[in-house]
């Protein structure tokens, strides 16, 4: 088996380990895998529609963006600020909910399962 | 030679240059001291700056001392390559946001902003938006599957020999396009700034990251990314402090002042760019948010740290420091319209900003805070180079030597201490590399360079890292198909579009009509990975499928990830 640098801890992957075919069974594993992977998805997908959003925004409807919001400031500029308030938000939830809830289920799982 | 209408005395210019020359080291000082007196570039240089020297030759001890003191501890490849894995979450953070933010979008956006308001402001949030897929789709996984490399991840369950090796290519062409792309703006921006000849500054960049990386590795990388984060958020916060304190910190006169200054007025509050141009606005925001996860010098910032949970707080500091970063660059774009772009000071001959119009950041430096914030941001800009291309050389560095070197000619049967050596020289061969190709391509517009490395980042490394950790049927077959066909379209796309084809080869008309490959190139890659795993249904393939749960599991938990430091 072909496998990368020297140190003596680490292990080719191999296709029987018992120990981690046990936690897939594992009906924990598979509610930390589901919430965990659909928190992610919606991270990307609400950034990618908010950042794509605002480029057609810009593109189509230009008009819009002369609107002036206070004084000589136009929509742009708080709709720009915006998504980028909104994208460090998403970034925070994640990390947030992984802290606070996906790190303890992992936790358990590991207890449970020995390590 | 302007030297009258500098606002800089350039008296004792020539023993300043000398001895900062000294401190960088003995390559540079029989050029640079030649160099004071003759004017040798094509482009107008700047005076002999004393302040930024002097300023800058601090910061150039201060961090050869640290590579010494990092030096001491590098002993392990692991040490080599990600710091033993010892940096915290915040520090990692803050090196992240030192090894993304470049001069170039630093000194580029504030021009941008100069010369067309609104739509260089676009431009900031674009590099915003790659984190949350960082966040949200990689950094845990890649966390707990790699040790040094992305493609340690890709690799994982798939065949090491042709994984790695296009893994290995794809990450080296970003890192060359970046790494020219750096060197040819560092040599201008350096000339401009300190009066130092183009080829000298070029040669004293390459040969100080040569120093960090090969002495201090990872270690020094990082405490030179994490000081120039720290250098480049306070120097734009006290420009950005003083340029309000000059409008009564009301935005509504810096923006009144910034449209009465601008010869199109008005039209600066709003996007231009983008109407002309929707599909080419798409393609570039698509290389923007799906390119930073596959930017090789960023992932390997993920090792650095001691597990997944490290890896994402450090996602979110970083976040939050380039968009803060990014919202004052602009400010510090309409500041300088509202007040240099009238000021004949800074102006040439034919009312351009003197040097160019990447100058827009530092002249204002200048017009708020005198001589003394002029250098101060000067030396941040030549630090901010330097932590960059640091961080490239290294990531380049690990793809020959890990990941060729060790891995496919060696099978892994390699000696670590061997593997570091083979590190350190392949460094010293990058460096000359992007000393020489900086050189070569003095002068010609290089820009495009950087949007074509993270087009290739979004449409050859992030499907193919992407699927290797949440797609089962994904195969080796499919890693190189999908990584080549990902470089290939990107790079040829790019070729034929204007930025290559009509600018450098001198075409009339572009043979791809949009600005950036992204658009077509990302989705290539994907169909490559998924035509090439789906065609692959060998007795190997069915092997890499069966791995995929171990993988899975581990991934997700970290059963068998890299531990921390324990040193």
């Amino acid at each position: 088996m072909i496998h990368a640098g020297t140190d003596p801890a680490w292990r080719p992957p191999g296709a029987a380990d018992p120990d981690k075919l046990e936690m897939l069974a594992d009906p924990g594993f598979r509610t930390l895998v589901r919430q965990r992977d659909r928190l992610g998805l919606t991270v990307v997908g609400l950034t990618a529609a908010i950042y794509f959003g605002f480029v057609a925004l810009l593109a189509f409807a230009p008009r819009l963006m002369h609107e002036k919001v206070s004084g000589v400031i136009t929509v742009g500029f708080p709709l720009g600020l915006g998504v980028m308030l909104v994208t460090f938000g998403l970034v925070a939830l994640y990390v947030r909910r992984s802290g606070r809830v996906f790190d303890h289920m992992n936790a358990e799982l590991l207890r449970r399962h020995g390590r | 030679m302007s030297v009258l209408s500098t606002p800089r005395p350039p008296a004792g210019g020539r023993r300043a240059l000398a001895v900062a020359a000294a401190a960088i080291g003995s390559v540079a000082v029989a050029g640079a001291a030649r160099a004071a007196g003759i004017d040798a570039g094509p482009v107008a240089r700047q005076p002999v700056n004393v302040t930024a020297i002097v300023m800058f030759t601090a910061f150039v001890l201060f961090t050869l001392g640290l590579t010494v003191w990092a030096a001491r501890r590098t002993r392990s490849a692991r040490d080599f390559y990600a710091a033993g894995g010892g940096i915290t979450g915040f520090q990692n953070g803050l090196a992240i946001a030192g090894d993304y933010v470049s001069a170039a979008s630093f000194l580029g956006i504030s021009a941008l902003v100069y010369n067309s308001g609104y739509d260089g402001l676009i431009y900031s949030i674009g590099f915003l938006v790659g984190w949350p897929v960082v966040v949200g789709l990689l950094a845990d996984r890649l966390r707990n599957l790699g040790r040094f490399t992305f493609a340690d991840a890709v690799s994982f369950r798939l065949q090491q020999g042709p994984v790695r090796t296009i893994a290995a290519i794809n990450s080296l062409v970003v890192v060359l396009f970046y790494l020219v792309a750096q060197m040819v703006g560092a040599g201008g921006l350096i000339q401009t700034l300190f009066g130092l000849p183009y080829g000298y500054a070029v040669v004293t960049v390459g040969v100080l990251m040569i120093l960090y990386v090969v002495f201090g590795g990872m270690l020094a990388t990082t405490w030179v990314q994490i000081i120039k984060a720290c250098l480049m958020l306070f120097g734009v916060s006290v420009i950005v402090l003083l340029l309000l304190g000059r409008f009564g910190f009301s935005f509504d006169r810096l923006f009144a002042a910034a449209i009465a200054a601008h010869p199109k007025h008005a039209a600066i509050m709003a996007p231009v760019a983008q109407v002309a141009d929707p599909l080419s606005a798409f393609s570039l925001g698509l290389a923007l948010m799906f390119g930073t996860g596959g930017l090789p010098h960023i992932l390997m910032r993920f090792f650095t740290v001691p597990d997944a949970r490290a890896a994402r707080t450090s996602v979110l500091w970083a976040t939050g420091l380039v968009g803060y970063f990014y919202v004052l660059t602009s400010i510090i774009g309409f500041g300088a319209i509202a007040l240099i772009s009238q000021d004949p000071s800074y102006l040439d001959a034919h009312g351009k900003l003197r040097g160019s119009a990447n100058m827009a950041a530092v002249h204002l430096a200048h017009a708020v805070g005198g001589n003394l914030m002029y250098g101060f941001i000067s030396a941040i800009a030549f630090a901010t180079i330097l932590a960059v291309v640091a961080g490239l050389t290294i990531a380049g560095a690990s793809a020959i030597s890990h990941d060729l070197y060790a891995s496919v000619l060696r099978h892994g049967r390699v000696n670590e201490h061997t593997e570091v050596r083979v590190s350190k020289a392949t460094t010293l061969v990058i460096g000359l590399l992007a000393v020489i190709l900086g050189i070569v391509f003095e002068g010609q517009n290089v820009a495009f360079l950087v949007g074509l490395a993270f087009a290739v980042a979004a449409s050859a490394n992030f499907p193919v890292l992407l699927l290797s950790m949440y797609w089962r049927r994904f195969t080796t077959r499919g890693a190189v198909l999908g990584g080549a066909l990902g470089l290939v379209s990107s790079v040829g796309l790019t070729v034929l579009g204007k930025a290559v084809w009509v600018n450098i080869l001198g075409f009339a008309h572009p043979v791809f009509p949009l600005d950036g490959p992204a658009l077509f190139s990302l989705p290539l890659g994907f169909l490559g990975c998924w035509l090439g795993s789906v065609t692959d249904n060998g007795p190997r393939a069915a092997a890499e499928r069966g791995r995929f749960d171990a993988q899975f599991v581990r991934s997700q938990t970290g059963i068998g990830a890299e531990g921390a430091a324990t040193h």
